[in-house]
């Protein structure tokens, strides 16, 4: 697959948390010349199932973006909002923006009051979401007629190639890691891999991961494997929070299961995949929170594509990486399927 | 002494193996089943004499420790709690690292070297190192790894009146109370979960609850006690060598009621030492346990521990005898 | 329905104690439903049963409150929070027990926290003179509630403690005498312990396994001087929520509430909470997921003392309930 098109395609489809069904479709399509079944959810989870017998495994990659939600119609026409999903409200002045109106998408620029017109005071703090407002352009009577309080709006922007097979857009957080999933799901397909795998773009992972709560709950996998975003090398960062560019992470901490981090690191290791190893303390933010408490526990991997500048319009990653971690994903679930007869936990 | 020993095991959230073995040895000579879970639980099954009921009891396997997120080119190791440590308990402690147990010390910049400013900071985790001994990363790499859980290093050591210094009270001093109950007989069905992952949010006892469907369900924990310094008396929470601690509320569970009167009303008619836990506070298992499935009545024990989370937890002889005691009155009359 | 949300509002229900709150409402649903339990949360479970969708209506029993943890040798209790108490809302009030003893709920002056949830510092006084005297009429783990007492503004606005969530109960107790004709099944459940974690919803979701689950609840409304920054109003109709901190109501049932207010030709708000959570979200999460949405009440001085709603709003929140129970998905 083309990996740098999906990207392309899938970001410029709406899919904040609560209101994935629309990216959700399109995912679909893609997974559809090779799943075998096709199914969504009450909660717009997009199930793509690959194989029927052996290993039951959960493959998860949460579909959702951050966005915005409008709380309020100003009297002057410009609209109020709150974040839905971890937005950074730093970087939304001058953001370009589509409100997601029953009409359809409502174009808008982000504002905030201008540098001349603020305190000293003001101007030292760092902008907060009260303080920005979307403007659509039109007057306030026909504001009230096309948007809503309650409506979704996403940022806009268009990735952008770089130099090192590097992409930088919105979305990458994650569905880069959809990608993943879709390069695991080609070459299991055409491997016939004896494994039942379920590869699932979830929703609301960036407001509690719960369609990875629901998705678990449903299929009662024999294990997960959860790929997410973590943050790669830049400046600034704190040494231990950042990881290389060029290679996928596999995490070690008590939310993975210590057993399918070896085996995941064995795979890796011969074949040829480079990894890093991610060292996290307690639970980790991502979807594998979820699943590995689902019912009675679930044996749960996470696997973490380097990001830069997360949670922005310009996430930039290695393309080469979202590709060695859908092959690890498929080649960790073949050696799986091979010994999993008598295989065991603990 | 079987406290002993369980207190001296390492076993940081994460990486309970060893507990589970040595008490998985003892529950497969009493129980009737002994289980592990997928979230690595261990669940010992007991039939009782009379079997109208269902009782589950938790403790938690894991304790309060560390873990080597990096090793920096001085040799010294970056490290993150596992679980909630106040960094000023850390400060100029012996711990020990990875499998091996490579011996380490928490330091901090001597007091000599500490400008004012410097010294009346207080200090945080990022701020602090776990220094082997290894002059450079490549010395420190032939010893430890990233990944390497890391434990306090603390000898069992009995002192006062009848009181003890450990690491890992909490809750190993509940581990025991189950093992003991195991060895006897009782009219009820028992399961008693050994949970792991307690405390970086009660995560073994998610799943221990979904697995063993009970009528109702007792953990036996370590609680904080305030007891000694400048604290008001509303604030210290429960007193060591005051009895058994019975908690009506903490902020993970409100106890149901009529299980707590009947554990109460138990120590009361046995003449078994008990106090209320005063202050709302904390969580443990039973706030998992509680709702799991369509809800389960739960109630919580637990023995006093002065500096619990950290490598000093103190606790008094009587009132862990305190806790075992009680369990055992409650499972006995517990015809119904 | 004015009846039915005065006698709630009396009865004394704090998280963990719903026992009375219970014990009314189970009287005046009894005889309009098929089959009625508790669980070991302490929820209420109504069942109205039909062959059609099972959905799930919650509302919560329980209130906020203060719970003794200790007295000092004067007599004066001290207290620790049950759910979200405002300390600044709580100051000098009657606090009433389970059991009909009455206190004021007061402050040290010296050292006082200007942090709002700090529990330190407080105190109740009840009148004993000393630590025996007051254990003698409250226990340690007794819980303590502004003491109940309605009155009646201008417009159809009522005001007391408990409105949230006993407004709530009201519009469930009155939809579901109101339910005659629906084809689908419907659990009324009265929930406890939602002020501390939602957990009686969660217990109560996974027992019952809905398809569809609808809370009602109170939100803040944004129309008093210098008020919180929310377009909700008093008396412009119930709200249909789209989310708050604790879930993002599916867009299924958004657009379901909104369709039934539509053939009823009610007005409703949409309501967008920058904070705030309901057992809505408890249901969403339940087993395999639950299309889960909630319609609001409006109230001016949540978790205060005198929370004020609109009897109008109430009255046509539970129209929009029953109708969105005949056909929630608008098909």
């Amino acid at each position: 697959m083309d990996i740098g098109k999906f990207l392309e395609e899938v970001a410029h489809v709406p899919g904040v948390p609560g209101y994935e069904a629309a990216v959700g479709a399109r995912i679909a399509e893609w997974f559809r010349p090779v799943a075998d079944e096709i199914f969504t959810d009450a909660l717009e989870n997009l199930y793509a199932r690959v194989g029927e017998k052996g290993p039951k495994v959960l493959v998860c990659a949460h579909q959702d973006e951050i966005g915005l939600v409008v709380t309020k119609i100003e009297d002057d026409g410009c609209l109020r909002v709150f974040k839905n999903g971890g937005v950074d409200p730093r970087i939304l002045p001058g953001m370009e923006v589509a409100v997601q109106a029953r009409s359809g998408p409502i174009y808008g620029v982000v504002g905030a009051k201008p540098p001349h017109l603020l305190t000293e005071k003001e101007r030292e703090k760092a902008i907060s979401i009260q303080d920005v407002y979307i403007d659509t352009g039109y007057p306030v009577e026909q504001v009230r007629n096309l948007v809503r309080v309650g409506d979704m709006a996403v940022l806009l922007a268009n990735p952008q190639t770089l130099a090192g097979n590097c992409m930088a857009g919105k979305t990458m957080d994650n569905r880069a890691s959809v990608a993943s999933m879709l390069v695991a799901a080609e070459w299991m397909k055409s491997r016939g891999t004896p494994a039942e795998a379920y590869f699932v773009a979830t929703s609301q992972e960036e407001i509690g991961s719960k369609g990875a709560a629901a998705a678990a709950y449903r299929l009662q996998p024999d294990l997960a494997i959860v790929v997410d975003v973590t943050h790669a090398e830049c400046p600034g960062a704190g040494k231990w929070e950042v990881f290389p560019l060029d290679r996928v992470a596999v995490v070690h901490g008590p939310n993975i299961h210590p057993k399918l981090e070896k085996l995941a690191l064995d795979v890796a290791q011969e074949n040829g995949v480079a990894t890093s190893r991610e060292i996290t303390s307690g639970v980790t933010w991502t979807d594998a929170e979820n699943t590995q408490i689902s019912r009675g526990g679930v044996p749960t991997l996470l696997l973490s594509i380097p990001v830069r500048y997360m949670h922005t319009t310009v996430e930039l990653l290695k393309l080469d990486v979202v590709r060695e971690t859908g092959r690890l994903i498929a080649l960790l679930i073949e050696r799986l399927a091979c010994e999993w007869e008598g295989f065991r936990w603990y | 002494m079987v406290l002993k020993e369980l207190c001296l095991l390492r076993g940081v959230s994460g990486d309970e193996d060893r507990v589970r073995d040595f008490v998985r040895a003892h529950a497969e000579k009493y129980a009737d089943s002994v289980a592990i879970d997928r979230m690595g639980n261990l669940l010992a099954f007991k039939k009782g004499t009379d079997s109208h009921k269902h009782v589950m009891l938790a403790a938690h396997m894991d304790e309060v420790g560390f873990i080597v997120v990096g090793i920096n080119d001085n040799g010294l190791l970056s490290y993150e709690p596992v679980g909630a440590i106040d960094p000023r308990v850390v400060v100029s402690k012996p711990v020990r690292v990875g499998d091996s147990e490579v011996p380490g010390v928490i330091g901090a910049k001597a007091i000599h070297l500490q400008t004012k400013a410097e010294f009346e900071k207080m200090l945080r985790h990022d701020d602090l190192y776990i220094d082997i001994g290894a002059p450079s990363k490549a010395e420190a790499e032939k010893l430890v790894q990233p990944g390497d859980y890391v434990t306090f290093q603390s000898d069992w050591r009995e002192f006062g009146d009848g009181l003890v210094k450990s690491k890992a009270l909490d809750d190993r001093v509940g581990v025991m109370a189950l093992m003991s109950v195991l060895e006897n007989e009782y009219p009820c069905d028992i399961t008693c979960a050994f949970t792991v992952q307690e405390e970086v949010g009660l995560r073994g006892a998610i799943c221990a609850g979904y697995n063993v469907e009970a009528d109702e369900a007792i953990a036996l924990e370590g609680t904080t006690a305030n007891d000694l310094g400048d604290v008001p008396d509303p604030l210290k929470v429960c007193r060591v060598g005051r009895g058994v601690a019975i908690s009506f509320m903490d902020r993970t569970s409100i106890a149901n009621r009529p299980l707590f009167q009947r554990l109460r009303d138990t120590a009361i008619a046995a003449g078994i030492p008990w106090q209320l836990k005063q202050f709302i506070a904390g969580g443990n298992d039973a706030g998992a346990i509680q709702l799991s499935r369509g809800g389960v009545p739960t109630a919580v024990l637990s023995v006093p521990c002065r500096n619990i989370h950290s490598g000093s937890s103190v606790a008094s002889f009587s009132d862990i005898e305190a806790q075992f005691s009680l369990v055992d009155r409650y499972l006995r009359g517990e015809r119904e | 329905m004015k009846d039915t949300l005065i006698k709630l509002l009396n009865a004394y229900g704090a998280a963990g104690r719903e026992g009375n709150v219970t014990d009314v409402i189970a009287g005046m649903v009894a005889p309009h439903c098929d089959e009625m339990r508790t669980d070991a949360l302490g929820n209420l479970i109504c069942i109205k049963k039909g062959a059609g969708r099972k959905v799930m209506v919650c509302a919560h029993m329980d209130h906020i409150g203060f719970v003794v943890t200790d007295a000092d040798e004067k007599g004066f209790l001290r207290v620790g929070s049950v759910g979200g108490i405002r300390k600044s809302a709580s100051i000098n009030r009657r606090v009433v027990f389970e059991n009909g003893v009455n206190g004021v709920l007061s402050n040290e002056l010296d050292d006082f926290s200007a942090d709002d949830r700090k529990m330190e510092n407080l105190f109740i006084d009840i009148g004993a003179a000393s630590r025996d005297e007051a254990l003698s009429s409250v226990s340690i783990g007794d819980v303590a509630v502004y003491a109940p007492g309605a009155f009646e503004l201008l417009n159809g606005v009522v005001a007391a403690p408990a409105m949230d969530d006993r407004a709530g109960c009201a519009v469930a107790v009155e939809a579901l005498k109101a339910l005659t004709d629906s084809a689908n099944e419907v659990a009324f459940v009265f929930s406890a312990q939602e002020e501390v974690g939602l957990r009686g919803a969660k217990a109560a979701a996974y027992s019952i396994d809905p398809e569809i689950g609808i809370s009602i609840d109170v939100t803040p409304s944004g129309d008093t001087p210098k008020g919180p920054k929310t377009a909700v109003k008093l008396g412009a109709g119930p709200c249909v929520k789209v989310r708050d901190s604790s879930l993002v109501c599916s867009p299924k049932v958004v657009r379901g509430l909104e369709a039934a207010a539509g053939r009823l030709g009610i007005a409703v708000q949409r309501e967008v909470l920058t904070m705030g959570g309901n057992d809505a979200a408890a249901m969403q999460l339940t087993r395999a997921g639950v299309l889960a949405g909630t319609i609001s009440i409006a109230c001016r001085y949540v978790h205060s003392a005198s929370e004020a709603v609109s009897l109008p709003d109430c009255e046509r929140a539970a129209a929009l309930l029953v109708e969105f129970l005949r056909n929630p998905l608008g098909e």
